[in-house]
């Protein structure tokens, strides 16, 4: 087990107002994490800091053992950190594919050749140009961008939705779009996964699946998964190794499920309504 | 961004020297360069062309006596014109290959893992940065491509116009026109942007014919004339204009069109107060002809065509937002045999 997210002493504020303030937790590898707290305690902004989208205001974040401070989103996504979006913000124009194909690894290749062969050797069959029976040019088909493509609607199977692969985005529904989201995220072979609300809106036992495919992918893959998430069932119940409560910036308390259960702030300063109804 | 920095690059280029070696050196802008494959078209490959020879120029040779053996003869024989077949044919067929070998370039690139994440940034730079892509550094390889592009197309014209100045290029001639192409035709999609740029094309030639004949019995002059008429009578009879405000104002407020007596009050209001500011003086001074007469010449043709070309992307942005031919999304299919890949 190694540390793969470190975060200490992160504030965060906006003009006058401290969203994010004194925030500590770690990541181990392989590990499944859940972040809960009441809404606008902080826990997206916590995403935003770690991502590199918004600046932080102190404190120190490492991941995988180095400082993020001035990396742009792209390098830190190299370093393997796949986050979503709270409002899924899926490329609207572009297919539901299309949107799974732009997240995987070198899609160029290392060389330079390589690189002006991605942009005309892409096909996935083989092409033969020809006229009148007989073949001019024969384009062999592109290994990587096959499984490329497989690996996209493997994951579209897995998510249930391999029939939108052909829409737009945005001829999908609000659950559909969250779905394709997380497949989205997927692709890009992450290290460690930060979801924001990635099942918020999905049916119930769709949502228990992702759930299950999630602990599933950590158990093979090792990947490490953040996760926030409003519904206390599947947060306490469905796998989940450890679970952080955050409250007005802070970070209340860490435990795994039951422990969290059993805290009486918790349940004060969270759970009060949504425990009721389990 | 581009459009400044093409700016800037002009005004800096306007000052170099090595650019002023027209046909008077202190003027700005290139001219009397050669013109690709001109010998071979007028004189076949035969004939030596030079000093040496009985033909010093390809001048010399289109204007000979007797037909050369050259591929601007067997163009004017295939299509009966009698006089050999101008250079511009030949510029015409280098233009159509460049447009098919640029059209299936950039065909293949759209589909391709680039393309797509062109696409991307298109749609949302902060999600695509966030999927590890360096936005700047890809909106500049594609700046670079769509410069290469528009660089070839410079070239074929330098050669169609046989000479050029930076003065050539003016937005409302250029960069207006190629973006009201592309509104028009549809962004995105190639085949859109062809047709959208023939349409734009066509309307350009046809009033640059317009304008020069200018003549009372062409289509539209009559238009010409009277929009001409309304402008001037706007700018020169303030006080008039304010009163035919003042009635649309009364007729407003009597059928309680709100529109109406919102647009009239504004109307009164303005030329109102820019009458008083002329002091009822006619604005036009300075096109008075010795009558007092306010003359503009050739009915205004040019401003027709500005006038078209701007109602037609308006219409169309209103009517039809995404062009004549909208983009067509990419739609790989699965892959079969995906186990042993
Ligand atoms: N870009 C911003 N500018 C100003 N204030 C912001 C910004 N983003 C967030 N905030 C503020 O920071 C605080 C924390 O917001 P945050 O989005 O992190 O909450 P959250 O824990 O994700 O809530 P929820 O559960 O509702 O998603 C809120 O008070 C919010 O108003
Ligand atoms: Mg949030």
């Amino acid at each position: 087990m190694t540390t793969i997210l470190k975060v200490k002493d992160l504030r965060k504020e906006f003009g006058g107002l401290v969203a994010v303030d004194s925030v500590s937790f770690e990541i181990q590898s392989g590990e499944f994490v859940g972040l809960i707290g009441p809404n606008g305690c902080g826990k997206s902004t916590t995403f935003n800091c770690i991502s590199g989208l918004l600046e932080k205001t102190s404190g120190e974040i490492e991941i995988f053992g180095q400082d993020i401070t001035d990396k742009t989103p792209d390098k830190i996504q190299k370093m393997g950190l796949t986050r979503t979006f709270q409002h899924t913000r899926l490329w609207r124009r572009m297919t539901v594919i299309e949107n799974l194909l732009v997240p995987p690894r070198n899609q160029f290749g290392n060389t330079f050749f390589d690189k002006i062969k991605s942009l005309f050797r892409h096909n996935i069959k083989k092409l033969e140009i020809g006229l009148f029976g007989t073949n001019i040019i024969t384009i062999p088909e592109n290994k990587s961008e096959k499984n490329r493509l497989i690996k996209a609607f493997d994951i579209l199977d897995q998510l249930e939705v391999p029939h939108m692969a052909h829409n737009l985005t945005s001829e999908l529904s609000g659950g559909q779009s969250k779905l394709v989201d997380i497949g989205r995220s997927m692709m890009g072979d992450p290290k460690l996964l930060l979801l924001d609300e990635p099942v918020a809106g999905v049916a119930g036992p769709l949502a228990l699946k992702i759930f299950n495919n999630l602990r599933n992918l950590v158990n093979e893959t090792g990947v490490s998964v953040l996760i926030i998430e409003h519904n206390m069932d599947f947060i306490l119940r469905q796998g989940v190794d450890r679970i952080i409560v955050m409250n007005e910036g802070g970070v209340l308390m860490e435990g795994t499920p039951d422990e969290v259960r059993g805290n009486r702030e918790v349940i004060e300063a969270y759970l009060g309504s949504t425990g009721e109804e389990e | 961004m581009t459009i400044s920095l093409g700016e800037i690059l002009r005004l800096l280029l306007s000052a170099e020297p090595l650019l002023r070696t027209g046909p008077t050196a202190s003027a700005i802008g290139l001219g009397s360069y050669p013109l690709p494959l001109k010998d071979w078209w007028f004189c076949g490959s035969q004939v030596e062309v030079g000093p040496g020879s009985s033909f010093t120029s390809a001048n010399e040779c289109r204007s000979s006596e007797i037909p050369l053996d050259s591929p601007s003869i067997w163009i004017s024989d295939i299509l009966n014109m009698g006089d050999p077949a101008p250079y511009s044919v030949l510029l015409a067929l280098i233009c159509i290959t460049s447009v098919i070998i640029v059209w299936l370039l950039l065909n293949r690139v759209l589909t391709s893992p680039w393309g797509r994440i062109l696409k991307s940034i298109r749609e949302d730079e902060d999600v695509a940065q966030h999927h590890g892509h360096d936005v700047l550094r890809n909106k500049a390889a594609s700046l670079a491509l769509g410069a290469a592009i528009a660089g070839l197309a410079g070239i074929l014209w330098a050669w169609k116009l046989t000479g050029i100045g930076p003065s050539f290029m003016s937005p409302s001639s250029t960069t207006f026109l190629v973006w009201a192409a592309f509104i028009i035709g549809g962004a995105a999609n190639n085949r859109g942007m062809v047709i959208g740029a023939m349409i734009i094309i066509l309307m350009e030639s046809v009033f640059n014919v317009l304008v020069v004949a200018s003549s009372p019995d062409l289509p539209l002059y009559d238009t010409a004339n009277q929009v001409d008429k309304v402008f001037i009578w706007l700018v020169s009879e303030q006080w008039e204009v304010t009163k035919f405000c003042l009635a649309l104002l009364t007729i407003g407020l009597v059928f309680r069109l709100g529109k109406l007596v919102e647009f009239a009050f504004w109307g009164t209001i303005v030329f109102a107060f820019t009458a008083w500011m002329m002091n009822g003086e006619r604005a036009l001074q300075s096109a008075t002809n010795y009558a007092g007469e306010i003359t503009i010449s050739g009915a205004g043709m040019a401003y027709v065509k500005l006038l078209l070309i701007g109602s037609l992307m308006l219409f169309s942005l209103k009517y039809n937002p995404k062009g004549l031919l909208p983009e067509v999304p990419h739609r790989p299919t699965r892959p079969n045999g995906g186990e042993d890949a």
